[in-house]
This record gives C-alpha cells, structure tokens and sequence, in this order.
C-alpha cells in the first residue's frame, strides 16, 4: 500500500513537471530584426514567453557555425544539452565580460552595475570600472585565471573568438557556465556595430530600452551623414585618408568597406584600401604605401603614436612627406588607459555618432562648429 | 699561382656585387623603368614620387645589405678564428639575446610597467636593442679579463644567451596580441626599417668595425695556431680578444639594432670563402667574406622583395645548404 502511494505520488508530481526539451523550431516570431547588424537575430516563441538569441557569426570565419542563448525567464524549457545552444533562466545579475566594448554597451543602457568580471582591468577606460575593487580581472588568452572566474559566481559570460572558438568555451561548458558569444566586432557597418545594443539589453531584460538607444544613435548618425551628402555633392575630389603604419617593411590596408573605411566615407573622405570587400586587412609594400604618403590628406589611425616625434623615429620613411611637415596626422587615442587601453575600441563601438563628428571635423573642418575632438587627437 | 687566381676571383665577385646593386635597385613593388632607375641614381630630375622611392627605400635598402652583409660575415670570421669553432657566429656570445631582451623590454614591456615609459620611448627600438647589445658583450668582456680558457667564455657566452632568452619568452607569454606581433615581426629581421639619416650613424659604426677587424688580421692569423704558440710568438692576446670583441660590437651589435637579428650569413659566408678561396689567410679571407656577405644579403633583399618574405627565412635557406655543402664537401674545415 505504501509503495503504491510512493508510485502514486511519483506519476503526479512527474506530470506536474512542465519543462519542455527545447526546440529552436518552436521559435518563429521576430522580436527584433537589425537594421544594419548581419551577425544576430532575435526570435521568440509564439506564446512570447522565451527569446532566443541568434549568433550566427560567432567569429571569424565560423562557416555557418551558430551559437544561440535562450532567454527562459519562465523556466519553460528544461536544461538544454545541445553543444551551441547556452540557457539562462531567471534574471541576468552576474555578467563576466571578455571584451571593454560589452561593458560599453551595458553602459549605454544603465546597467554596468551587472558586471562583476572583466578581462584585462587595466585596459579599460570606464571608471566605474577600473576604479571597481570588487570587479575580478581573469585574464587573457594563455594567462586566463578560470579559479577567479568561478569565484565570480557569474549567470553568463559574455565572450568573442578570433579565427577560431575560443578556447574558455569548453572550460565554462565544463563548469556549466552559460555564456554567448558577442560578435559585434566582426560588423564591418559602424551603426551594426551599435546594434548589438539591442541584443545585450534583451539579455538583461530590457529590450526596449535597448531598442531607444540605437535608434537615437541612428537618427543622429544618418542626420549627419545627410549633411557630409550636401556639403560634398558638388565636390570632384574628396580628402585623401592613409590608414594605419606598417610592420616594418609590410604596410596592412583595410579592405573596402570595412569598419573605418565606412566611418571615413560616411564623413566625407576618400580612404586607401586593399584587397577584396569582406577581408579584413590586406598587405601593400612598402613603396606602394610611399607612393599613397606622397598625395595623401590625412594620415589617420597611427598605432600607438602619440606625437610626430615617436612616428617620425618609428617611420622614417614617412618622415619628409607633407602628412608629417603639415601636421594632417591624427590618432585614435585621446581616450586611454595609462596601459594603452583605447576608448575608440571601447566606448566607440556604441557611439558612432560621436566618431563620424570627430571624422568629419577633421576631414571637413568648415562644415560643423568647432568643438574639441572626442577620441582623436591631432599629433604634435 | 694562388694570388692570381685570388686576384681573378675577387675582381668577378666584385662584379657580381655591382650587378647584384643594380639589379636590387630595379625591383620593388612600384614600376619604374631602368632608364628612369638610373637616372635618378645620376642626379638627373625626376618627380618627387619616384625619386623618394628610388633614393629613400631602394637605394638605402641595397645599402643597408651591403653593409650588414660585409659587417656580419667579417663577425663571423672573427668569433670563428677567436674560439677556433667552425659553428661560432656572429650571435654566439649572445649579442642577438642582449639585443632581443632590449627591444622585447621596450615593446613588450606593459607587464613590467615599462610601457609609456618617456625615457625609453625616445631611445626606440634601435637605442634598446643596442644597449642589450652593448650590456651583453660588456659582460662578456668582464669575464673574458678574468678567465684565461677562450672555451669557458664560449659556454658562458651560450648560456647568457639562454638565460635572457627565457626572459624574453615570459615577456611574450605575458603581453597581449599587438605588441606580440611587433615583437615577433622585428625577430624577422628586416632590411627596411632605416632611413638615409640613420644610414648615416650606421655606415661609419660599420666602417669602424671592418677597419679595426682589419688591425686585428695578422693577430687573427697567428691565433690560427694556437692561443699557446701565438703567446710564445709575442702575441698580446688579451688584447687581441678585446679588439675582436670591440669590433663584434660595432658590426654585429649595429646591425642588430637596426635590422633586427639576421641569422646564418655571419656563419655561412666565412666557410664559403674559404672553400672558394681555398686560403685560410685573414688577409683574403676578411675581403672575401665581406664581399660574399654583401653578395648573399643583396640576392636575399632581392628575393624578399619579389616574393614579400622576412629576411631571416631567406638567410636561413641560403645559408644552411651553404653548411652542409661546406662541411659534406670538405673535412677540415679551420
């Protein structure tokens, strides 16, 4: 009599159980289609009770290759043993993140008090940041500290691969930590770049916010480069940008269409570039670049040089050309952490808007009023 | 017989080299016709483009091998016949560590909080990597007033070497991608990096070199017989080691700094010379491997820029056939 009663009680709570084996089929509504952004999608259940975040460019070459977060605030679903697919049920509180500019976008919606875990502290520009005592640093690459991370108590780890998954993939699967990966750094469109905005305030549970926020940056991104359009239309020729300095004797040129290529046309100006539209830099000798030097406007995005001096000794080449005599050289790097952390890369990523100002008022110094540069700076 | 033959050997190598110069001058990654090549050389007016390219990239660049060719090759000659080691080289006393810990500490130096550093950044990376050069053979020539036996120093020589390599490998393991690559990248060694103002600090430290390395030829002749029969035949040789070391500074040491560490022709070229000139006499020798020096860094310099490859590998794959050639072919090789 008792066992049947155990049994009993067993079938009822058991069917009582609603947890459901999860289905990406089941996931047809789009909560959120990008504008601009190639790399993540928004679906959710038809009943709207769970989002499915879709990464389907997780990094570099991933050849079609997806990961997936399932937002299941209501626990709908049960533990999902699918290898890309990462679940997170409850509120997001705890968040780990490998990359300044995901602290940047949880800034840019409030929410940065969530982060309890960075990667390399010491190159990161937000104060509330680095000033943050609490805030673990786990390292990077081979020096990766997985003890810190786990003390951390994270619900997710907000993570990026280069040309291949990362390498803390298996150790957070191993640990049941849930983390997707963010791949805002392979959209080469400056406002796709923004948008995944949207997707990290959809984890925190604040998708509308997030939504507000990217279109107000894309209102006065695209009014901006209305006005560059009517300031340039009746230009023949635009001012010429020379990109980046070489390693020795190999000079590396973005490629068409890529991140700064499109902020610099987007501003008004012609950038050097070479190789195929979709690669990432592609390499020019060294005579080819002196020939560029020889007729270009502006020299932009010098590495880690921080005045004429520290360019002219480390690119002596270039040292004679009029960029360098005439002062047209600018860098990223008004914003930086005493270790080189650039806010350009960080802060950047969900402030176009300010990066395009910045781009025009040095390409086109006549059409907006004068003001102080951002993030470049003009070297000395 | 035997200065004939020399006198004709050095006079088509000669040639060579001048053939090889022109030939460098003509190839690079930007068109420009031989005619126009020439007459820029000439003096002759040209645009601004062409001319910068001609003069500030490819002639500086042959120059540059020339020079580090004869200066690294003429190293060669000397650590060989100083430590009577047919595999000594140029790098053997750990200059190249010296100079990698030196440019290692000012691009990798972030951990360490060397980064940013105003003092170091103005020295660059030619000002570090001298130094570790210049600290590494100091230490070298401390020891070497204090210890008699030539084959002692020799190993402290290695394992100094070692030592600092493996600082060097924990400044890699601890920086991040960037300054990593610009570090690897200056291991590559490059020909390119050097400007008609610094041509001009680095031809006379070379020059300097070659001719205190001549001063030292009938010293390094007689050393061929022995450290104990050259004392008994008057020779100072402590002084003789101070010279050769003071002079492996000035070419090893300056071609490091500016080019980064080119490996394998400081060793190859003097067996090369021997076997083509068949005289182990300094006073053909320390020509001949100046002038094969040459000969080999511009057909690398050539090859790298046709086919956009570092130098380093270029030398290596010169250079090693060029050993087992050597040592397969002839027995006694000192």
């Amino acid at each position: 009599m008792r066992r049947f009663f155990i049994i009993l009680l067993c079938t009822i709570g058991w069917s009582c159980h609603r947890e459901e084996p999860f289905d990406a089929g089941l996931f047809c509504e789009e909560l959120y289609s990008p504008r601009y952004a190639t790399g993540f999608s928004l679906l959710s259940t038809e009943q709207g009770d769970a989002t499915l975040l879709v990464v389907n460019k997780p990094w570099q070459g991933s050849m079609g290759e997806q990961r997936m977060l399932l937002i299941d605030p209501e626990e709908r679903f049960g533990n999902v043993s699918h290898p890309s697919v990462q679940r997170i049920s409850g509120s997001v509180e705890r968040v780990v993140c490998l990359s300044s500019s995901y602290i940047a976008m949880l800034d840019a919606i409030g929410q940065v008090d969530k982060v309890v875990g960075v990667s390399g502290k010491e190159f990161i520009y937000n104060e509330k940041i680095s000033s943050a005592e609490h805030i673990g640093d786990v390292g990077y690459d081979s020096v990766f500290n997985m003890e810190l991370l786990l003390s951390l108590n994270p619900d997710l780890v907000l993570l990026y691969g280069i040309s291949a998954k990362s390498i803390i993939e298996e150790r957070l699967q191993q640990f049941n930590i849930p983390y997707i990966y963010i791949g805002e750094y392979l959209e080469p469109s400056p406002l796709g770049k923004a948008e995944w905005i949207v997707a990290i305030a959809e984890i925190v549970g604040l998708r509308e916010q997030g939504e507000e926020c990217f279109q107000h940056i894309e209102e006065r991104y695209n009014t901006l480069c209305q006005r560059v359009r009517q300031h340039t239309q009746d230009k023949s020729t635009l001012p010429r940008v020379l990109l980046n300095t070489p390693y020795r004797d190999v000079w590396y040129l973005p490629a068409p269409e890529s991140y700064m290529v499109q902020l610099i046309e987007d501003a008004g100006g012609f950038a050097y570039t070479e190789g195929e539209a979709g690669d990432t830099t592609t390499p020019i000798g060294i005579e080819q670049a002196y020939s560029y030097a020889q007729e270009a406007d502006l020299w932009l995005n010098v590495g880690s040089c921080e005045s004429l001096a520290e360019l002219k000794a480390t690119n002596p080449h270039f040292s004679s050309t009029r960029l360098v005599t005439e002062q047209r050289v600018y860098n990223n790097t008004l914003r930086r952490t005493p270790s080189s952390g650039s806010d350009f890369w960080e802060s950047g990523v969900v402030k176009p808007d300010v990066i395009l100002e910045d781009l025009i008022r040095i390409i086109h110094p006549t059409l907006l009023p004068t003001e102080e540069l951002y993030y470049y700076k003009q070297l000395k | 017989m035997m200065r004939h033959r020399s006198t004709i050997l050095f006079a088509a190598l000669s040639l060579l080299c001048v053939v090889l110069f022109a030939l460098d001058m003509t190839i690079g990654d930007m068109d420009i016709s031989v005619g126009e090549v020439f007459s820029i050389l000439l003096g002759g007016n040209a645009d601004g483009v062409s001319r910068g390219i001609i003069i500030d990239i490819r002639l500086v660049k042959a120059l540059m091998a020339i020079l580090a060719g004869a200066a690294l090759s003429v190293s060669g000659l000397q650590m060989q016949t100083l430590f009577r080691n047919p595999m000594a080289g140029p790098y053997t006393l750990g200059i190249s560590s010296g100079a990698s810990l030196g440019v290692a500490l000012f691009i990798l130096g972030a951990p360490l909080g060397l980064a940013g550093s105003a003092g170091l950044s103005t020295l660059g990376i030619a000002g570090a990597a001298w130094l570790g050069a210049l600290l590494t053979l100091l230490s070298i020539g401390f020891i070497s007033q204090r210890i008699k036996d030539i084959m002692v120093i020799l190993i402290i020589g290695i394992m100094m070497g070692s030592a600092v390599g493996a600082v060097v490998q924990i400044l890699q393991f601890l920086s991040e991608e960037e300054a990593l690559k610009n570090f690897v990248v200056w291991t590559m060694g490059s020909l390119g990096d050097v400007s008609m103002e610094r041509l001009s600090i680095i031809a006379p430290m070379i020059i300097v070199g070659l001719i205190m390395a001549v001063a030292v030829i009938k010293p390094m002749n007689m050393l061929l017989l022995g450290e104990g029969y050259a004392r008994t035949m008057g020779l100072n040789v402590a002084r003789t080691r101070l010279l050769i070391l003071l002079s492996t500074t000035l070419l090893a040491g300056t071609v490091t700094a500016f080019c980064g560490p080119i490996g394998f022709i400081g060793m190859a070229m003097p067996h090369l010379a021997r076997t083509i000139f068949s005289n182990a006499d300094h006073r053909t020798l320390l020509p001949a491997s100046a002038l094969m020096g040459a000969i080999s860094l511009l057909v690398c310099d050539i090859i790298s820029k046709m086919y956009t490859l570092p130098i380093n590998a270029l030398t290596a794959l010169l250079g090693i056939p060029i050993i087992i050639w050597v040592i397969v072919k002839k027995k006694n090789i000192v």
